[in-house]
């Protein structure tokens, strides 16, 4: 996934990038690449970052996404709304959990425990 | 909202379909496997008597079994008994056939989770190639695609697709020195003096891991007394562990875009090793 300018992109092409980049963590993870996971982690933070820049609406968009079929992309959309919908954010991240399919289930569950000790702040 | 929930149906129900037509071919599959068919077996040329048959000569598949020149007792199918086996128990000279080498059969088993997640299809199973990848990460990354969708179906309603699935393992020979690695996938968590205990003898498809991480705490100062002391030991799944080690250096939101190997710096043993703990429940390790 390379870097390019996001203030060109539309919201979908936003989105659509965002989802490109957790399914490429998903096999980045499989085949226990952690370099390429975190060069990744590295261009989705910059769309989460244009898409606060564009505002609450913008930011609901990845609401959208909870019902993805890959579990890397709820997990991430979870992550990435936990501050401005707290409460499906944490419902989500506990279905994840509860599912047991790992490593994902893992992941959701350190971020709840983030959470409700109140260790992570998301905004 | 009634149109996601039909359409949510409809969708589940195609999932099905589709599922039922590649379990019956897939069923076929594995019938023909176990009957020693192999596609690479020549034929008889067409205008011959026999046209079309196989024969026995050239084929690359020692499993046709359909060379029986050198069997004793060599004779043809008994149709009215087909289960009768065609290969014959001893070879020209006496000597018995070479025997297989032990090849345990992948055992699945079924696990119950909320309700919640139940009845989420686990999707189509993963494509494993016949011929042998050529890397061990190619070989690894299957292994533990097909560890992970075993580990989604045997929660899902519909277990019937595991044993199909096993049946076309089965019947690719380099994914058998594979299978360990995604049976111990399966292990139920187990106590931390089990564990500990476990990390004692070394065991195919186990790795031993360290509670707290041994590179990052020796730098930090910690001695070995501490790093390596059989407490600090775990025997853990092999892909369990890369899983593990993975999440330690996976940049997290919460850890302000760090990983948690970032994270513990500087942290005290006990911190370190309370958080280990913690993530080894996280995957399922160590049991609560």
């Amino acid at each position: 996934m390379k870097r390019m300018n996001l203030e060109n992109l539309t919201l979908e092409q936003l989105i659509q990038r965002f989802v490109d980049g957790a399914l490429m963590q998903y096999v980045a993870q499989l085949e226990n690449d952690i370099r390429k996971f975190n060069r990744i982690y590295d261009r989705m933070t910059e769309v989460e970052q244009e898409l606060k820049r564009r505002g609450l609406e913008a930011r609901k968009s990845l609401l959208s996404l909870y019902d993805h079929d890959n579990i890397q992309v709820r997990l991430n959309a979870a992550e990435a709304t936990a501050g401005i919908a707290p409460m499906r954010a944490r419902k989500l991240l506990r279905e994840i959990k509860d599912s047991k399919d790992y490593p994902q289930a893992a992941e959701a569950s350190s971020s709840l425990r983030g959470l409700e000790s109140g260790e992570w702040k998301p905004t | 909202l009634d149109h996601n929930k039909a359409d949510t149906r409809f969708t589940r129900l195609k999932w099905r379909r589709a599922f039922g037509t590649w379990e019956q071919k897939a069923a076929r599959w594995v019938e023909l496997i176990r009957a020693g068919y192999d596609p690479n077996q020549p034929r008889v040329p067409a205008g011959n008597r026999d046209g079309g048959r196989w024969t026995g000569g050239g084929g690359s598949g020692a499993s046709s079994g359909t060379d029986r020149s050198n069997l004793i007792g060599s004779k043809p199918r008994d149709f009215r008994n087909p289960n009768k086996p065609l290969v014959q128990l001893a070879q020209v000279d006496g000597t018995p056939p070479p025997r297989k080498p032990k090849n345990p059969k992948l055992k699945v088993p079924l696990k119950k989770v909320g309700k919640r997640s139940r009845g989420e299809p686990p999707g189509a199973p993963p494509k494993v190639s016949k011929r042998k990848p050529n890397t061990n990460q190619e070989r690894n990354r299957t292994a533990k695609e097909v560890a992970r969708w075993l580990d989604r179906a045997r929660k899902s309603p519909l277990p019937g697709q595991i044993r199909v699935f096993i049946g076309i393992l089965e019947g690719i020979s380099w994914f058998n020195e594979l299978k360990p690695y995604v049976q111990s996938y399966f292990d139920e968590p187990k106590s931390l003096g089990q564990l500990n205990k476990d990390a004692q003898t070394r065991r195919p498809a186990y790795e031993r891991h360290h509670i707290v991480e041994q590179m990052p705490a020796r730098q930090d100062g910690f001695g070995r007394d501490l790093v390596d002391a059989p407490e600090n030991i775990v025997s853990v799944p092999t892909y369990k562990h890369h899983e593990i080690s993975g999440h330690y250096q996976m940049k997290r939101k919460k850890y302000g875009d760090k990983s948690l190997r970032e994270h513990l710096r500087g942290k005290t043993w006990e911190e370190r090793r309370n958080e280990g703990l913690k993530v080894m429940e996280d995957f399922g390790v160590l049991g609560p």
